[in-house]
């Protein structure tokens, strides 16, 4: 059996190569959009405050609970939230246990009140009254793949913590983690990860939170400090039924 | 019309389930293995039927509960068991891939106390898989037996 080969003349393919240059223009926008939407998937949410939290937390329904993460890799200070990029992945991820999951962590957004607050590692959460379990996956290169891992969060240091009724701002505490590198990643950034779990030294910055919520919130009031308890498996979980909003 | 009986009902979901190259089969076991928490029997439970048992005395027993409901003033005591393993296995286009699962079973001890600590009610009770521990518990707080209470679960009934 024969194979019949067909050669395309060199001037009917030059003809069709200059033919398919908005085709060639139209690949390299796909391909900037396609870049784009990597950048964007990369990135962890973070919650900013809307209009309605404001409303929330004005009438008490919601308190805004500030948090600081400092962090140290190789014996060296490192910025936790380091802005995601195509190349650079967030190092912590959260999980709030509440009545809901019997205390059980689920994936919980942050957010940033600034982005010098952002810098110097606080966090917030709106939570209405009631106890809540933090769970902190991090430092760790991989904790984007882990946002949705039971496990993972079931595993990983756990605080309780306590959202009084008509309070509106609350500082818990200030938490220092470890990490060691070992190896690098594709793109150059290093493979990071946890260390000295079961010790992770709990801080009171309560002067320093207090300025920072005033200038945010000057008329919210008294800024109230209820630091986070170690949680540790075999304690047990206390929850507490939520009261129902007026919109529900 | 024809009306198939449940036999034939699981036979074609299975055929079904193989010609679109899909495999799950349940495999029953004895319920001899912990896949989490610490087991209450049935024997363990006898101090309890006793109106006067106090909080103190069931932590002294039983351990820490696994959860305290504050406001409700529940303690519940939860474990898994195996109840059997799941094969499954799934294949297309050249490729397949199978493993198990282990099937849990989740059991419950709910004891529910008075303002003064003592027990009002209790039960040892299996979740069913389909419903969230959160319901699971909500419905247990809210429920009010209608049926006759029996000694053993509401020791105030007992007077």
């Amino acid at each position: 059996m024969s194979v019949s080969l067909r050669i395309v003349p060199y001037d009917i393919m030059k003809n069709l190569a200059s033919r398919c240059l908005p085709q060639r223009i139209l690949v390299r926008t796909a391909g900037l959009v396609f870049f784009c939407l990597m950048m964007l998937c990369s990135c962890v949410p973070s919650a900013v405050i809307t209009a309605k939290d404001k409303a929330a937390l004005a009438s008490g329904e919601k308190a805004l609970v500030l948090l600081r993460i400092q962090c140290s890799v190789d014996n060296q200070p490192c910025e936790p939230f380091i802005k995601p990029s195509f190349t650079v992945e967030p190092i912590f991820v959260f999980g709030l246990g509440t009545f809901e999951t019997v205390g059980e962590p689920k994936y919980a957004i942050h957010g940033f009140l600034s982005q010098e607050a952002r810098q110097a590692g606080w966090i917030y959460f709106l939570l209405p009254p009631g106890i809540y379990y933090l769970a902190v996956l991090g430092p760790d290169s991989a904790v984007i793949s882990k946002t949705d891992s039971t496990n993972d969060f079931r595993d990983a240091p756990r605080w309780r913590l306590d959202v009084l009724e008509n309070t509106k701002l609350i500082y818990v505490g200030t938490l220092h983690f470890t990490g060691k590198t070992e190896g690098k990643l594709l793109f150059g950034g290093k493979v990071i990860y946890p260390v000295n779990t079961d010790e992770i030294p709990l801080q009171d910055e309560r002067e320093p939170a207090s300025h920072l919520l005033a200038e945010h919130f000057p008329n919210a009031g008294e800024v109230k400090t209820i630091l986070l308890q170690r949680w540790r498996p075999g304690d047990s979980i206390i929850i507490r039924t939520p009261k129902r909003s007026k919109n529900e | 019309m024809t009306t198939c009986g449940p036999n034939l009902r699981v036979l074609l979901l299975g055929i079904s389930l193989v010609l679109a190259g899909c495999v799950l089969l349940p495999i029953p076991l004895p319920e001899n293995k912990v896949l989490a928490g610490k087991p209450v029997t049935e024997e363990q439970l006898s101090f309890l039927s006793s109106k006067d048992t106090t909080m103190q005395q069931v932590m002294d027993h039983l351990g820490n509960p696994n959860v305290i409901w504050e406001d409700t003033r529940i303690f519940v005591y939860n474990w898994e068991m195996r109840r059997g393993i799941l094969f499954w296995a799934v294949g297309g286009y050249g490729s397949a891939t199978a493993g198990l699962s282990e099937i849990p079973k989740h059991y419950l001890l709910l004891i529910q106390f008075n303002a003064q600590d003592r027990i009002v009610r209790f039960e040892r009770t299996v979740r069913p898989m389909t419903q969230s521990f959160s319901d699971f518990l909500q419905a247990w707080g809210e429920n009010v037996p209608l049926a006759p209470a029996t000694p053993q679960n509401h020791p105030e009934d007992e007077k």
